[in-house]
């Protein structure tokens, strides 16, 4: 087993975290490490400000104007279930994709078995495309929400949010971004974007644990928690203002001056420059992997039209043993399986065996994306460490 | 002293207000004040219309401005006027 670890599982959690994030937290926890808008000392109105400033931070990253309306939620699922519950709490019909992660699908069976809403699924095609007329084309007269990831989390597929939007009108827009905030350019508002669920741990390069909901002006959602805010505490009536209403107890303040050490770091760099930086990885991947015998790459395979997700299978390989080999015999970190996305697999054709994705990130670098292509190619070529041992693990 | 809705507010009217470069100091807000948010920002008299000024730009959500007296604060505008 090699020690030195190449990580291309960033779709799952960003590795290594942004300059700073881990200085933060540990100043926060030293120097600070007080509930925000609680108390009224000092310390307390120090964690305040940490919550502030990463909501300004966020807001600026999503191209949304008013911080006020960012909700910070312990992950994008949080964030998701607060929109879709509280959109769909009526019942009524929502319109998703075949492309969704289980964090929106769950929640929506969940609604349907409890509350009778009618979900509507429009197929992606094979690349994980799905057309914004086909989704217009489900729409219905008591149709409440359209629910669609901005990229898929399994290849990687980058949904047109701004034409979508404009093909569904009126109709409030859901858009998970946990794969693409931080990662892609977003303007929540200049694409009319009503909800936008984001991952704080992922292309935000900051914790886990943190997460949050963008909520546009017109958009009532009740919450799922109530509880102590910090504010109008002389009454047992919850909130009705953002954030406080969907902000309910002590939030994870520690995290969130990680995260806001993580959107600073974007902040300087630019989503672009990382964007650039992981549409040359992908594309270096795709190349080298389309000339491995053997192996399958699945989704729209051009990197202008994705994030850092690729997802492969090898022929005459498990899929689970592509990805334990690529651990212990290069350090070579990967995700196998359904990546929690058995509609996207059966959308793509890898239900239910599943793909391995290989994911880098802002910190990547080419020659790594080299290395992890040779043991790809060694592993297909069954020229490996596991056959010349003699014996299959 | 100037009253908030939310804590986000009160941080947001400080921050503000620092780019401003007009002096504030963050409070609890005191007992006599009725507010949404435990907090409060303390202001020269002489910025009151200043400060209004920003925190309106701004969207933030105040809900009181207080005058200080021997007797207590009281409320002399609120953004509802």
């Amino acid at each position: 087993m090699t020690d030195a670890v190449i990580y291309l599982d960033n779709a799952a959690t960003s590795h290594p975290k942004a300059p700073g994030v881990a200085e933060a937290m540990g100043r926060f926890l030293s120097e600070v490490d007080a509930n925000p808008g609680r108390s009224g000392h000092r310390l307390s109105a120090a964690a305040s400000r940490i919550l502030f400033e990463c909501r300004e931070a966020v807001a600026g990253l999503l191209g949304v104007s008013d911080s006020g309306r960012i909700v910070f939620t312990p992950n994008t699922t949080a964030a998701l279930n607060i929109a879709l519950q509280g959109m769909l709490r009526d019942g009524g019909h929502v319109v998703t994709t075949s492309m969704e992660h289980n964090s929106v699908m769950r929640p929506l069976t969940a609604l349907g078995e409890r509350s009778g809403v009618e979900i509507t699924v429009v197929d992606a095609d094979p690349a994980g495309r799905t057309a914004p007329a086909a989704i217009a084309r489900a729409l219905r007269p008591e149709t409440r929400l359209v629910a669609v990831n901005h990229a898929s989390n399994v290849v990687g597929t980058i949904a047109p949010v701004r034409a979508v939007k404009d093909a569904i009108g009126n109709v409030p827009l859901l858009v998970d971004a946990a794969q693409t905030a931080g990662a892609v350019p977003i303007d929540a508002e200049g694409y009319g974007i009503d909800l936008l669920a984001f991952s704080g741990h992922k292309s935000l390069l900051g914790p886990q644990g943190t997460g949050g909901l963008y909520v546009s002006p017109g958009i009532e959602l009740p919450p799922l928690m109530h509880g102590g805010t910090g504010s109008r505490s002389e009454s047992h009536s919850h909130p009705d203002f953002l954030p406080d209403m969907l902000e309910s107890g002590t939030p994870n303040t520690v995290g969130i001056a990680g995260l806001l050490a993580g959107v600073r770091y974007l902040a300087e760099r630019g989503v672009a420059d990382v964007r650039r930086h992981e549409t040359e990885l992908v594309r270096r991947l795709l190349d080298g992997l389309g000339t491995i015998r053997g192996v399958t790459v699945y989704g729209i395979c051009q990197p202008a039209e994705m994030t850092a997700a690729v997802s492969i299978t090898v022929e005459g390989v498990a899929t689970d043993k592509l990805c334990m080999r690529l651990d212990r015999e290069h350090g070579i970190m990967v995700r196998g399986g359904l990546h929690c996305a058995p509609s996207a697999h059966r959308t793509i054709g890898t239900f239910p065996d599943g793909a391995a994705r290989l994911s880098p990130g802002p910190f990547t670098t080419a020659d790594e994306i080299g290395r992890a292509l040779s043991a790809v190619g060694e592993i297909a070529a069954g020229t490996g460490r596991a056959r010349a041992a003699g014996g299959a693990r | 002293m100037v009253s908030f809705v939310s804590i986000h507010d009160v941080t947001k009217a400080e921050s503000r207000l620092r780019k401003a470069e007009l002096w504030c100091d963050m409070v609890p807000v005191p007992r006599e004040i009725t507010s949404d948010c435990g907090m409060a920002l303390m202001i020269m008299a002489r910025d009151a219309d200043q400060v209004v000024s920003i925190a309106d730009g701004a969207k933030v959500r105040w809900d009181g401005l207080w005058a200080r007296h021997k007797s207590g604060f009281k409320l002399v505008r609120s953004p509802r006027e």
